[in-house]
């Protein structure tokens, strides 16, 4: 993939980057992601296998992410391992700071509101 | 070793691998057949794999439930997105560098949605009738599902791991199949090398009444705290019967080891839930109280968990559970009696039930108990010649109770299966005018630029939206019917038939699939969008009048499959009906009184009986009563028949004559087989069975008179060719007198319906004790208030007394025909809704080409044509569909048929009456619907006709 300018995937949708959040922490398996994935977004977005399997392979197209091996040898060899490119932890850092940015102005606002009730 | 009760809730922590797990699996499997290939290859075995994760964490039928929700939802999701992306060069270029998952998909489905719904309201007809036939094509589906779900896949309740569970049972070297001796069983539970547990119950359960008490001492008299007198059912267990289910108690403990093995030194007894909560009030303290069994303090140990009802469904569950060996504790007179069936090796009455060790399997087991089998052969040869062991896996049924449904079942399923095509077939028809309604909206949308993805998505989605709805609908209505088809099927269940969650997920699956391979047919016709025609509503272009003709022949043919297969079914049963048994089986009840728990010696059962019978002849709704042990169709007793006095001559001659029957088994061997009865006075009278020569039984045939007996014609015929049976000796019991014959009785039905002649003979009840008696009671009208004012007569004698509820002979009869009956009436019901179905399907088609050729009707009637001659048209079209589907229908019903054999009776599968008249009502039926589109045809105005475009 020749595309590098981050900005052009933005935004990521939630999924997606929990997904990616998850991988910068470091390689793991498919299911490792999908846990994590649910357990921090909860409810709210399922992520079945399908799903993962499908955007893994679509992240992996996009040169997001791409297979590794194991990160420990004594890891269960069978499963195949996935971790960020450099392409990728970009656009997950990218997105990390526009949400950032995005949450930091959210809070602000409140705060002025909070200020101007009392 | 052998595990206690109570003390490991953690016994199979891997065998949770039931049914249900692999139910799973399998859908998982199928789920993933809907992704492409590419990404299956990509991660098909990983996703399956984390799905079996997800499965086994999942705990909890809903929880399950939901999971496999969620997982539906995420492939089909997967599914919607990935097959574009599988078209690598696509026509539709990609829009931006986005990834496709970053569409606002979701957006574009609600609106979807939200636009079917409002189509859908927009066309009630055809919402509602869609709608209507959709769900009760499921609904049957999943009513048959919903059986075979519940008896099949439906782990019994707080049993751990059932699939560990097998059943031990003794076999003859005829191959019949028994229950176990105690000793069998003890030396099998001690010496075996596979079970981790092997436990026994009786095959039969008891009847006792149940007194609560609150301080040991009956408290029926004392008034107030009174617990009320409860007639029940016990089982006898194994001390070890509930640790090798893997039930744990709700209350309390189950049986210890030690209270196995003394009789009578600690009567210990485990309640039901209901017993607990009926007598009990649901109170703890039930735990410290004790209850009379038949007059016998039992302390109350424990209270096994609602629901529980043992490994079979066909087994009625127990109120109460004691160890086997308090069997003489519930008999005291009869100890000796009571003890041979514990230690005595010739009573088989034990169902074995055996939880194999981890990773065992049933073959390996299976050898290590013939090995202990042989043992036993060789060296207690007096109790175990000739009998072997065998294991049968799947706890739930006997291996002859299982095939029986199986045929029942799968028959069934056939059935639902054609009405689904149906039903399939009748959408289709539905769809395609619809299809055509709505063309000139599909070709502006298609003019105005929508994508023809996006259009057949807007059918796709509304039929799915129909498909939830009738699905919901569907299982509704199992839910409401499955219990009424389980008691139509030839064994009684004690389930509850409820739709399951699988249930739930199939009928919803069933109802897409057929929505969509029903939406297919307008997609087909469309298939060549001309875009101009539609726009000018120019519709005979683009239709295929052969496919909704053809939609009308496959449908009529297929009913025309079930309705012969019902009118087969149902001359079966007639004459089944009609068959002469050779008794009466209307206006007869039966009251059945066990004496053999309560202490009874012979005489005073016989004072009991005769008792009560007096008291029974003198009630004025009672035509006649008597008492028998046998019931036509429950089971046989046989025995040697030893003539006395065979006559010489007569045994040269039945040799000399050989070729005139096959009555003599043997070779010189003077046995004679017989079936035989122990009844009361008055029983030929009381069952209608005609005496042909001499008498029947009598009141005066008591102890004090010489023994007598009656033989029927064939059993007389075959001891005594030739000869006048009256006054014939015969030796019945090696420590009586001989029996005299003083009458014979025509032959009859005793055992089975279609048996040939057997041979029979009665004693009387009065001369010979039984412990098991039935009386039998003969009333003109209110047979069951009858039966129930018996039975107050039997509790006034004896109040101690276990009478349970009466039961009709000719119940015991619809049993015997039940097998037929199951067929033919839910196979008639599925053969009307076809005929309905069909029919609607045909009226729907015409009208539709009535609408649609108004406009050349109308020339045709302003050039002259008359409105019958019009009405003729409409009315040949659709007889001659109904003709060719009829005839396609009876080679199906010819070829179908042949698999019916089992469930006719005194009927050929190509019976020509059936195969006469079944077109001949289908045509009348079609030519009904055929009249109300011809009369819309003959009103057509040619005025009004030619200026409505």
């Amino acid at each position: 993939m020749s595309q590098s300018d981050p900005s052009a995937y933005l935004p990521l949708p939630p999924r997606t980057f929990a997904m990616l959040a998850v991988l910068a922490a470091g390689p793991t398996h498919g299911y490792s992601v999908m846990q994590q994935v649910n357990q921090t977004l909860g409810r709210t977005a399922f992520l079945g296998p399908g799903t993962l399997y499908r955007v893994l392979k679509e992240l992996r197209d996009e040169g997001l992410i791409e297979e590794s091996a194991a990160p420990d040898p004594a890891a269960d060899q069978r499963r195949r391992y996935y971790r960020l490119t450099a392409l990728g932890q970009v656009v997950a850092e990218t997105e990390a700071e526009r949400l950032g940015g995005l949450v930091h102005a959210v809070q602000a606002g409140l705060a002025r509101s909070d200020g101007g009730a009392q | 070793m052998r595990l206690k009760n109570g003390d490991n809730p953690e016994m199979h922590p891997e065998g949770r691998r039931n049914g249900a797990g692999r139910f799973a699996n399998r859908l998982y499997d199928v789920l993933l057949l809907v992704l492409p290939s590419w990404l299956r290859e990509e991660a098909g075995e990983e996703m399956r794999q984390i799905f079996r994760v997800q499965w086994r964490e999942t705990q909890g039928v809903w929880r399950r439930s939901l999971l496999i929700l969620l997982t539906v939802l995420d492939t089909a999701r997967t599914a919607i997105w990935s097959w574009p992306h599988s078209y690598g060069s696509s026509p539709v270029p990609q829009r931006s560098k986005r990834l496709p998952l970053f569409k606002t998909q979701l957006e574009i489905t609600m609106g979807d949605i939200r636009h079917a719904f409002r189509s859908l309201i927009k066309n009630p007809a055809f919402s509602l009738m869609a709608l209507l036939v959709l769900s009760l094509g499921v609904g049957a589906n999943a009513t048959i599902l919903t059986l075979v779900d519940r008896l099949f896949f439906t782990d019994p309740p707080h049993v751990e791991a059932p699939d560990q569970l097998v059943r031990v049972m003794r076999t003859s070297d005829s191959g019949s199949e028994g229950g176990l001796a105690y000793p069998d069983f003890r030396h099998y539970r001690d010496n075996n090398e596979t079970f981790t547990e092997l436990a026994a119950y009786d095959e039969g359960g008891f009847a006792v009444t149940i007194v609560p008490t609150s301080d040991g001492k009956p408290s029926t008299e004392s008034g107030a705290a009174a617990g009320e007198r409860v007639s029940a059912i016990g089982w006898f267990v194994t001390d070890n019967y509930f640790a090798a289910l893997g039930t744990q108690p709700q209350v309390g403990r189950f049986f210890l080891a030690e209270e196995n093995e003394v009789p009578g030194r600690q009567p210990v007894a485990v309640i039901s839930d209901q017993l607990w909560t009926n007598s009990f009030e649901r109170s703890r303290d039930v735990l410290g109280s004790a209850i009379l069994l038949n007059g016998n303090r039992f302390d109350v140990i424990g209270v096994a968990p609602r629901g529980f009802r043992g490994i079979s469904p066909l087994e009625t569950p127990p109120d109460i559970w004691v160890p086997i060996v308090s069997q003489p504790t519930l008999a005291p007179l009869g100890a000796n009696y009571a003890l041979e069936r514990v230690e005595g090796a010739r009573w088989v009455w034990l169902r074995g039930v055996g939880r194999l060790n981890d990773g065992e399997t049933i073959e390996h087991a299976s050898a290590n108990l013939e090995g202990l089998a042989t043992y036993l052969q060789e060296n207690f040869a007096e109790w175990s010649e000739g009998w072997g062991v065998a294991l049968a896996p799947h706890a739930g049924f006997n291996p002859s109770d299982r095939a029986g449904l199986l045929s029942v079942t799968r028959l069934l399923f056939g059935a639902v299966a054609l009405l689904l095509l149906i039903v399939g077939a009748n959408i289709a028809i539905l769809m395609l005018a619809r299809g055509s309604q709505r063309a000139r909206e599909t070709g502006v949308r298609l003019a105005l630029g929508a994508s023809r993805w996006r259009v057949a998505r807007q059918v796709l989605v509304e039929n799915l939206l129909l498909a939830f709805g009738a699905g919901l609908l569907g299982v509704g209505i199992a839910r409401v019917c499955a219990n009424l088809a389980a008691a139509w099927m030839p064994m009684s269940f004690a389930l509850d038939f409820a739709p399951g969650p699988r249930v739930v997920v199939a009928g919803l699956l069933l109802a897409a699939v057929v929505a969509f391979g029903a939406s297919l047919a307008p997609a087909l016709q469309g298939s060549r969008f001309d875009l101009n025609a539609l726009i000018r509503n120019d519709s005979t272009g683009s239709s295929r009048p052969w496919m909704r003709g053809g939609l009308v022949v496959l449908q009529v043919a297929l009913s025309m499959m079930l309705v012969v297969g019902a009118a087969l079914f149902a001359r079966s049963v007639a004459t089944a009906r009609a068959v002469d048994l050779g008794f009466e089986t209307e206006n007869r009840v039966m009251v059945s009184v066990s004496l053999r728990n309560h202490g009874y010696s012979p005489e005073d059962g016989k004072l009991l009986v005769s008792r009560a019978l007096e008291r029974l002849r003198a009630l004025p709704e009672v035509d006649s009563v008597t008492t028998t042990m046998m019931v036509p169709f429950r089971g046989a007793t046989m025995t040697n028949f030893s003539p006395i006095e065979r006559a010489a001559g007569s045994r040269s001659n039945v040799q000399g004559t050989a070729s005139d029957g096959a009555q003599q088994s043997g070779d010189g061997d003077d046995m004679l087989f017989s079936g035989y009865n122990q009844v009361g006075p008055d029983y030929f009278e009381t069952m209608a069975m005609n005496i042909v020569l001499g008498r029947g039984i009598s009141r005066t045939d008591d102890d004090g008179a010489p023994g007598v007996m009656v033989v029927n014609e064939r059993l007389a015929e075959t001891a005594w060719p030739g000869e006048d049976p009256i006054g014939k000796l015969v030796e019945f019991r090696e420590d009586s007198a001989p029996l005299e014959v003083v009458g014979v009785a025509a032959n009859a039905t005793y055992y089975e319906l279609g048996e040939e002649p057997t041979n029979q003979f009665w004693v009387a009840a009065q001369q010979n004790y039984s412990q098991r008696v039935r009386f039998m009671l003969e009333s003109r009208g209110g047979l069951l208030s009858v039966g129930e004012r018996a039975r107050a007569v039997l509790l006034d004698l004896d109040a101690n007394l276990a009478v349970p509820p009466p039961t009709l002979l000719d119940e015991s009869f619809r049993t015997e025909i039940a097998r037929y009956q199951t067929a033919a009436r839910l196979v008639s019901l599925f053969g009307i809704l076809a005929l309905v179905l069909a029919s609607v399907g045909l009226y729907g088609v015409l009208t539709y080409s009535v609408v649609q050729r108004t406009r050349e009707i109308g020339i045709r009637v302003a050039l002259g044509a008359t409105g019958s001659r019009v009405a003729s048209t409409i009315v040949g079209r659709g007889l001659r569909l109904t003709a060719i589907g009829a005839a396609v229908g009876l080679v199906g019903a010819l070829v179908g048929t042949r698999f019916l054999v089992s469930f006719l009776y005194g009927v050929e599968p190509t019976d020509l009456v059936t195969f006469v008249s079944v077109p001949i009502a289908l045509l009348g039926v079609a030519s009904l619907a055929c009249l109300m589109p011809a009369r819309r045809a003959a009103e057509v105005d040619p005025v009004r006709a030619m200026r409505a475009d």
